[in-house]
């Protein structure tokens, strides 16, 4: 476990229209339109902003949904709600490492896991149930990611080294 | 050896939710004997309170969510770590393995599931002896 606020990014990561196309159909569960994104993603660094944007979606999203004030209780329940829609597939989630998530997300700062890709699939999990719950239209999921998008941006511009 | 009064003294205490007395019982237990004695009741205690409350109807949906809501009770009770509380309920009536799982930490993980388990039942005074007594006599037969 190593103790982090945020994503790790690289600096120059940059967010393409396919990205933000994939992950407006992973949210709305529309398969065809990630695959065919999937399909349209070629490069070895193709998937690069994709990570970025996820979490920056999931902030906003944690944060829109408990606002300033939560507690720990409502985070363990979120948790396993998400861990509940997924059914068999809870297993996908680890449920110490969404937690770390969230309120890490919420400004916490608490022991994150260390395995990017356990992070990412617990920000997307609770991504979509959070979606799902505040009943977003397709007007406020497209401002949410062209949101996440921009911070996605300017948290790369501000990794950039100064000379 | 047999479940000792003593042992059986302090389980009740803690689930009739006697703390002063429970912690002063657990305090002068002979810690080599609790280790045997104490903990077959306890796991015993566990195994019939998950059984009595998951066997007719536990899917891990509902597992998760009982342990989410025992979680969710207090600072304490949200340090113990969610899948080894999950694993330690199916254990009871799947085929979960949890041999990996130390055995210390099953132990303080059933203790808290179980006085959660026996909170939600409500059970009154005959009730909780009779859960008790079943408790102890399937603990002697496995010290047996």
């Amino acid at each position: 476990m190593a103790l982090l606020t945020g994503s790790a990014q690289e600096p120059g990561t940059t967010v393409s229209d396919l990205h933000m196309v994939y992950l407006r159909g992973q949210i709305s569960g529309e398969e065809g339109v990630m695959r065919e994104a999937l399909r349209r993603l070629a490069g070895p660094q193709a998937m690069d902003g994709l990570l970025p944007l996820i979490y920056e979606a999931f902030v906003i999203a944690v944060q829109q949904k408990f606002g300033p004030a939560f507690t720990r209780s409502q985070v363990i329940r979120l948790v396993a709600q998400v861990r509940a829609v997924l059914g068999e597939g809870a297993e996908l989630v680890d449920p110490v490492t969404a937690e770390a998530e969230v309120l890490l997300a919420l400004g916490q700062r608490v022991p994150a896991s260390a395995d990017g890709t356990v992070r990412a699939a617990a920000q997307m999990a609770v991504l979509d149930v959070i979606v799902r719950d505040l009943d977003l239209d397709e007007d406020a999921i497209a401002t949410l990611l062209n949101q996440a998008r921009q911070n996605t941006g300017r948290r790369a511009v501000s990794a950039q080294p100064t000379e | 050896m047999p479940v000792s009064d003593e042992q059986f003294a302090t389980l009740s205490a803690q689930l009739a939710g006697r703390f002063d007395e429970h912690k002063r019982l657990l305090d002068e237990l002979d810690p080599i004997a609790a280790r045997t004695g104490y903990s077959a009741l306890v796991s015993a205690a566990f195994s019939i309170a998950v059984d009595r409350r998951f066997a007719k109807n536990g899917d891990v949906g509902r597992v998760v969510e009982f342990v989410s809501d025992v979680r969710a009770r207090s600072e304490a009770t949200a340090q113990i770590d969610p899948r080894t509380a999950e694993r330690v309920i199916l254990a009871v009536y799947t085929d979960e393995q949890i041999d990996d799982i130390d055995p210390r930490t099953s132990f303080e993980t059933q203790l808290v599931l179980l006085a959660a388990l026996i909170a939600d039942a409500g059970y009154d005074t005959p009730a909780l002896d009779e859960f008790l007594a079943e408790a102890r006599q399937v603990a002697d037969q496995w010290l047996s």
